[in-house]
């Protein structure tokens, strides 16, 4: 039987966030126990709040590692993929899972400053033992929640329905002055609503974790939906009408039907629309204006998803497999690049349209916007990627291009005239073809 | 052992992966119209030795050339070369067959009326026809190599590379594979391809070399 330690190495070999430094962890320790100090020593009136609210940043944290799920990338899909071809029961692989994520050392840390801080603040034994068994109910919950996004993830019709769900949701919630009635909320969490919550949804993620993890051992990851075939063949089609020379327009066509069949790369974009929706949705109900600033400041966030999901992880490049062809360096990567390009532009299109029904914004903006992209995305792609890139390189390019394009934004803003767009098209356009000329020497 | 009407020459090709030489100065060439065949355990390095001839592994010593031109010119290399591989298909696996042969027209430039009528007779042969809009990923194993080669055939390689291609088809897909492999071969062009099957190898082969721990030993001709 597969004990503790086994477990540990294979967890560790699939879980790169499992080799945090000893460093890391006492960081982790020393930002919480700061936090919750803090909400002890300011809030002394409101101790039972304080710590319902600590353990919903937790539960938020947790939960947006969890719903972050990289699909066929994250661990927990590598760890299911292997745990397939084994005897290992379900039971076994949730309980030892549950194990690792709560008693590691970064979490060890952590209980140890809590506890410390509580012990300071002259807490009861039992009350520090209930406020550590509700982040185990916090981890619980969320390693269930991972579960059920990776089996979500399974069925794309079922994701893109949560995504809108929430989008839905969110919509709602605003409409109503749902989150402006604040005085309710903070009722409940004082009248100690939030750890009987907890606890009573962690017995719930108990009972659904091993029949979830019984669905993750027998499935497969998905095959591409009819629906998904058609509507690239007709997006595909674009290329047709787009461009006229013969080799790039088949190598366009042809890696817009691979890009649209690759789950990875169709959620990266579902996600992008999504996270463009609610943006804007929230803003402009917040707002209650069709603020040019705000489309630009939506356009810049969306392309630096872009660029830190899509660009810096080779995404596209990767997948393309050009080099079994023979075509020439300037073409794969033109071809590459305007295969990516249409489709980024094609859902932020989608998404701008249906904000300017919806929010009454004017034209104009819209158009703006759409340059504002085509001229990040130009500069997205005349930046060259690494193949190996360190987090330190990673970061420094990141920044470097979130200011190009702020200085973008910044020359919209303002001197909010053709001239300038057209100027810094030319210019992003003369960054690309010396990229695209440098590869080529 | 080169000879200077080869299509194909390896000379003293040599790979090593983490210390340890995998492929050991391999020296053998393959002739205009002649099938080479590579026989050899699992392991004995045949798929690699392939992989470097057509540049996807870099050597780490020694020459390769197709009609004499160094096989680090990966555009000429990809216009003479056809490589029908299991470990090749990432690029062909969320595509139906007919969108990557029209893929493969558009960029090899073969004129339409060619391969319009090598598609419907070789879809026929190679008992394709009724998978033509189903995505490769969800062919079997057998289709997906028969799949491979007819888009190979499609713009006429001059040599054309297949790794364990008898692996796994019927035994009816097994007799108009070699058939396809004699009348190519006819016309001038070469085979080189690995197996493990000394029958098929005897059979069709001009040439049979014997690879084993990275060497090319023993030689039949």
């Amino acid at each position: 039987m597969m004990n503790l330690q086994t477990y540990g190495q294979i967890y560790v070999r699939f879980d790169r966030h499992e080799r945090a430094t000893l460093m890391t962890g006492l960081y982790t320790a020393v930002f919480f126990a700061g936090l919750l100090f803090a909400g002890l020593a300011f809030f002394k009136e409101h101790t039972q709040a304080v710590l319902s609210v600590f353990h919903l940043i937790l539960l938020f944290l947790y939960g947006i590692v969890a719903l972050i799920n990289d699909g066929k990338d994250s661990p927990l899909y590598r760890l299911v993929a292997f745990f397939r071809n084994t005897p290992v029961r379900a039971e076994r692989i949730v309980f030892l899972t549950y194990l690792r994520k709560a008693w590691n050392m970064e979490q060890l840390l952590l209980y140890a400053g809590l506890t410390g801080v509580l012990l300071y603040h002259e807490a009861g034994m039992l009350d520090i033992a209930l406020f550590l068994l509700q982040i185990q109910a916090i981890v619980m919950i969320t390693q269930v929640m991972e579960y059920l996004v990776l089996l979500l993830k399974q069925k794309l019709v079922f994701q893109f329905l949560v995504q809108l769900l929430v989008v839905l949701l969110l919509v709602i919630a605003f409409q109503t002055d749902f989150f402006r009635d604040a005085k309710q909320l903070i009722g409940m969490v004082e009248a100690g609503f939030l750890p009987i919550a907890l606890l009573a949804l962690a017995a719930g993620s108990l009972a659904a974790a091993v029949p979830l993890m019984n669905r993750l051992l027998a499935g497969t990851m998905p095959n591409v939906p009819r629906w998904i075939v058609f509507f690239s063949r007709l997006l595909s089609l674009s290329a047709h009408l787009l461009f006229f020379h013969p080799v790039l327009r088949s190598t366009v066509r042809i890696l817009i039907l691979r890009y649209l069949r690759d789950l990875e790369v169709l959620i990266k974009h579902l996600t992008l629309a999504v996270m463009m929706l609610v943006f804007s949705t929230i803003s402009f109900l917040i707002n209650e204006t069709q603020g040019y600033e705000l489309l630009l400041t939506l356009t810049w966030l969306l392309s630096l998803y872009f660029f830190a999901e899509v660009r810096l992880k080779r995404l596209l490049d990767r997948g393309s497999h050009l080099s079994f062809f023979p075509l020439p360096p300037r073409v794969e990567k033109i071809a590459v690049d305007l295969a990516g390009g249409l489709l980024f532009l094609f859902v932020c299109t989608l998404v701008l349209i249906f904000q300017s029904f919806s929010f009454h914004v004017p034209k104009l903006y819209i158009l703006h916007s759409l340059c504002a992209l085509v001229i990040f995305y130009l500069l997205s792609v005349a930046i060259e990627i690494p193949s190996e890139l360190t987090s330190k390189r990673r970061l420094l390019l990141q920044v470097a291009y979130g200011a190009l394009c702020l200085t973008v934004v910044l020359l919209f803003r303002l001197v909010n005239d053709w001239f300038v767009i057209l100027a810094c098209f030319a210019l992003a356009l003369g960054f690309y073809a010396r990229t695209v000329q440098r590869r080529c020497n | 052992m080169t000879t200077t009407t080869a299509l194909l020459e390896v000379d003293q090709l040599t790979k090593v992966i983490q210390h340890k030489v995998l492929l050991d100065q391999i020296t053998f060439a393959v002739g205009p119209g002649e099938i080479c065949a590579l026989i050899g355990h699992n392991g004995a390095g045949k798929s690699l030795l392939l992989r470097c001839i057509l540049h996807h592994e870099t050597i780490d010593g020694g020459r390769v050339t197709v009609n004499r031109i160094p096989h680090t010119d990966r555009t000429y290399l990809r216009e003479a070369t056809g490589f029908v591989s299991s470990d090749h298909l990432e690029f062909l696996d969320p595509l139906t067959p007919r969108e990557y042969f029209d893929f493969l027209i558009a960029i090899y430039q073969v004129p339409d009326d060619y391969a319009s009528g090598l598609v419907l007779l070789m879809t026929k042969q190679l008992q394709i026809e009724p998978f033509m809009d189903t995505l490769v990923q969800n062919l079997s194993f057998g289709t997906k190599k028969k799949v491979q080669l007819l888009a190979v055939l499609l713009y006429r390689p001059k040599l054309l590379v297949c790794d364990e291609i008898f692996e796994g088809l019927d035994a009816e897909s097994v007799e108009v594979v070699k058939e396809i492999f004699r009348n190519y071969a006819a016309q001038g062009n070469s085979i080189l391809y690995t197996t493990h099957l000394h029958e098929i190898a005897e059979e069709i082969s001009g040439s049979r070399y014997r690879i084993a721990t990275g060497r090319l030993g023993e030689v039949v001709r």
